[in-house]
């Protein structure tokens, strides 16, 4: 059977599909599928032209085509999606499912390999790289991981992967690459207000054959081994970035790490009352914004801010002990009790975000498991301060950087 | 959407967004960052301390709602919101205390000029920001507009409560504000949210008609280009159209239209389905599509278009070309047209930016249904006269930012 699954859109104006194909992760695929994807962004058989391709997408009706790859752990997954507004939306009999599926598969299936589309993709990643990483806090990250998996060469870059093949890969290297995706697993996902003319149409057309082997994995997530490191390294920015990586066991139950750790997030830096916000923007004065995220298949807690040089170590030692009260079952009732709530809310929002909606459909595939919007909110509400000071034993700090 | 306009000028709107969880509710101030203060940043420093009250901060009483709230400066606006999913009869007297009361004290000053001052960093680490802030300075020199809306890091220092006082006084009264909700209210809840707007804006805000800030014009400086250092691995170059004031022009057009016009004209010429951006990529001059914004303000209305590339000196000669001669035929504009109505349509599935967009026009006392429906009526002759118009009466500034080896 075809992995297809499109779920009915009762409210939003625009309509989304998308393939998803799902690869092993490592330097070499990552960096060539960046270049694949933005050869397939720029041009096609169908469009053999950048300004072509672009103004056939908005002819119909400015449809958003996003291709690109992007990192899940110890996988890429490909993404292929269009964001177009609802046929019924507009008064244009020739503005429909078929025309749209069939703009959108032929750009999918009908790449051009041209030298000269190489060349402008291998030009336009050097210079996308180079305006990300004259950011700051953009290079910090880079930086941070490439520490952090500094003894697994394979993850170290988790956006474009490896430069040096980017620059010097060939037509026909692309083009193997794009032969041997077809039978990487894949998935096609949708949200739109026919979805059984939707599927019928894809169905058809659906024919690599990735999209008949299953897509969902259970080997997903890196574990962190204990290898403390520190680095402080010199820049020349208004504001120091600090990253400070915790680590933690990924054999824990999956509840634990992915709740504990959006729970532990929302409690430090989630809102104006949070821990780290308080201590760190409101008493101590040493940052504007703060941000703890959970990165679950990385088994990483990642805290960072930009903050005042002169105030780095005292940050430092005001993230430390907010984790160690933590862990110490030193949990402050009322804040816990509104991480939860906060985290209540942002799911129950999430239903208003169509792009959400398809992210959590592709999550769900990739686990393969179907949990509801509901059944996160019962687990975050279900989750106890017991629960949440087991998760803080269960961290390490890894690895502290500091662009200075 | 549901309106209503109160006897003290306190304007209110209820927009409703059937099947959404999500609801928003807002207050928005006829004054930013650009317009006169007596110190620079003060209209922002307002913003961030308008939080305190003698109880404390109030975003943890609107925390304890499960809401959350955020602000925002613009150049002649100041916008404070929530957004939650329930409980809006508790929400919306705190949205009214949070924007209708103070509490400066030179602590709390103190301890936010630090903050802001991060968050002014934050900014100028940005490249785009240094190309951004040098061609307003060019444009618009001794103004706001060429300060950063933060201030500056000894305007912050220079903060008091009196300063922030005198600012608040002159500013936050009934005729000069705005209140907004949007998401999935009910008929009900939107006219009982009228009603008790109307006894909030009593109670919190001055009774006072709106006094409209002047509009002002400042002469640039004869300095047209200019070369600056940074970190950049790549020159960044940024080209700034200073426009004419829109009362100028012989169009009946209103500002927003006229904002949307360019917008248009500029995306034709220079965007990324335009011919000139795919001869320029495979000539090697740019790689990625340009950034194009057009923006009005009662300081001065202004385009800032910016890109990457390895040869800035062309870059700018080529897109000053397109300003002034790129040709574009009736298709493109036809095209334009359609991308205009397509992400109006799409701004209808966003609550929160549909509030503040719906907000933003209704200042200028423009409503967002009737500035689309009249861009799908003009024609190309009206574009393009108007455009051509503008471009005539306007003056063009550029900026290189390059690394300091290069420069």
């Amino acid at each position: 059977m075809t992995n297809i699954q499109i779920e009915p859109n009762y409210k939003f104006k625009t309509a989304s599909v998308g393939c998803f194909l799902r690869l092993p992760l490592n330097q070499k695929n990552l960096a060539l599928a960046n270049v694949l994807c933005v050869m397939q962004s720029n041009a096609s058989l169908l469009y053999p032209g950048v300004s072509l391709q672009a103004k056939a997408l908005e002819e119909k009706y400015d449809s958003q085509l996003e291709i690109f790859p992007q990192v899940f752990g110890n996988q890429i997954i490909i993404f292929y999606s269009l964001n177009f507004i609802e046929p019924r939306e507009i008064l244009n009999p020739d503005y429909n499912y078929a025309e749209i599926i069939k703009m959108f598969l032929g750009i999918i299936k009908k790449p051009l390999f041209n030298p000269s589309l190489l060349y402008l993709a291998k030009s336009q990643l050097s210079s996308v790289r180079a305006q990300y990483l004259d950011i700051p806090s953009n290079y910090a990250l880079n930086r941070f991981f490439e520490y952090w998996y500094r003894n697994e060469s394979q993850y170290k870059d988790n956006m474009f992967g490896d430069m040096e093949v980017i620059k010097n890969c060939t037509i026909e290297q692309i083009k193997s690459f794009f032969d041997n995706l077809k039978t990487y697993p894949a998935v096609c996902l949708g949200l739109v207000e026919n979805p059984d003319m939707m599927t019928d149409l894809l169905q058809e057309q659906l024919d690599w054959p990735g999209f008949f082997r299953s897509f969902d994995t259970d080997e997903l997530t890196i574990p962190a081994h204990f290898a403390p490191f520190t680095k402080n390294e010199e820049g020349e920015h208004g504001q120091t970035q600090l990253l400070m990586g915790f680590g933690y066991d990924a054999s824990l139950p999956l509840d634990l790490r992915q709740f504990g750790g959006l729970i532990l997030s929302q409690y430090l830096a989630g809102d104006e009352s949070s821990k780290l916000f308080t201590s760190i923007r409101e008493d101590l004065g040493a940052a504007y914004a703060i941000e703890v995220n959970n990165l679950l298949d990385d088994s990483l807690l990642l805290i960072s801010a930009g903050i005042d040089k002169d105030k780095l170590l005292a940050t430092k030692a005001k993230i430390n002990q907010s984790i160690r009260e933590v862990a110490k079952g030193n949990i402050d009732k009322t804040l816990f009790k509104r991480a939860q709530n906060a985290l209540k809310r942002t799911y129950q929002s999430n239903e208003d975000q169509e792009s959400l909606l398809l992210m959590q459909l592709l999550a769900n595939t990739l686990r393969g498991r179907s949990l509801t919007i509901e059944e996160r909110i019962k687990k975050v509400v279900n989750f106890t301060p017991e629960k949440l000071t087991r998760f803080a034993q269960s961290l390490f700090l890894n690895e502290s950087y500091c662009l200075q | 959407m549901f309106t209503r306009a109160y006897p003290s000028g306190f304007k209110a709107k209820v927009i409703q967004r059937p099947n959404f969880y999500k609801k928003f509710m807002g207050i928005i101030v006829d004054f930013g960052g650009s317009d006169p203060q007596s110190l620079s940043g003060g209209a922002h420093f307002l913003e961030h301390k308008l939080y305190a009250k003698k109880t404390g901060d109030i975003s943890q009483k609107i925390e304890a709602l499960n809401a959350t709230t955020n602000t925002f400066t613009s150049y002649n606006e100041t916008m404070f919101y929530v957004e939650f999913l329930e409980h809006w009869r508790q929400v919306l007297p705190l949205l009214f205390e949070l924007v209708g009361t103070t509490h400066f004290t030179q602590e709390n000053i103190a301890k936010e000029a630090k903050i802001i001052s991060q968050e002014l960093a934050m900014y100028q680490d940005d490249p785009s920001w240094q190309v951004t802030h040098d061609l307003l300075g060019k444009m618009f020199p001794k103004s706001k507009l060429a300060e950063d809306l933060t201030g500056t890091q000894t305007s912050l220092q220079e903060m008091t409560p009196q300063i922030l006082s005198e600012i608040y006084q002159k500013n936050y009264y009934s005729g000069n504000l705005e209140f907004v909700a949007c998401g999935g209210f009910s008929d009900n809840q939107a006219k009982s949210i009228l009603r008790e707007v109307g006894k909030l804006q009593k109670q919190y805000f001055r009774n006072e008609k709106k006094q409209r800030i002047a509009e002002q014009a400042f002469t640039a400086t004869t300095e047209k280009e200019s070369k600056i250092a940074g970190n950049v691995t790549i020159p960044l170059v940024g080209v700034g159209i200073k426009l004419p004031s829109f009362e100028t022009l012989n169009s009946n057009l209103t500002k927003g239209q006229l904002q949307i016009l360019i917008e248009m004209m500029l995306e034709a010429r220079l965007g990324s389905s335009s011919n000139w951006f795919e001869n320029s990529q495979k000539s090697g001059l740019v790689d990625i599509p340009l950034s194009i914004s057009v923006t009005y303000t009662r300081q001065g209305n202004f385009a800032i278009i910016s890109g990457s590339t390895h040869n800035p000196g062309d870059l700018v000669t080529q897109i000053k070309q397109q300003i002034k001669f790129g040709r574009i035929v009736a298709s493109n504009f036809d095209l334009q047209k359609k991308n205009f109505i397509s992400n109006s349509i799409r701004e209808l599935d966003q609550v929160e930016n549909l509030a503040i967009e719906e907000a933003e026009y209704s200042l200028d006392n423009e409503s967002r249904s009737k500035l689309y429906q009249k861009i799908q009526t003009l024609s190309f002759s009206e574009f393009c006269e108007v455009y051509e118009e503008i471009v005539a009466k306007s003056d063009i500034f550029t900026t290189i930012l390059e690394s300091e080896n290069e420069k």
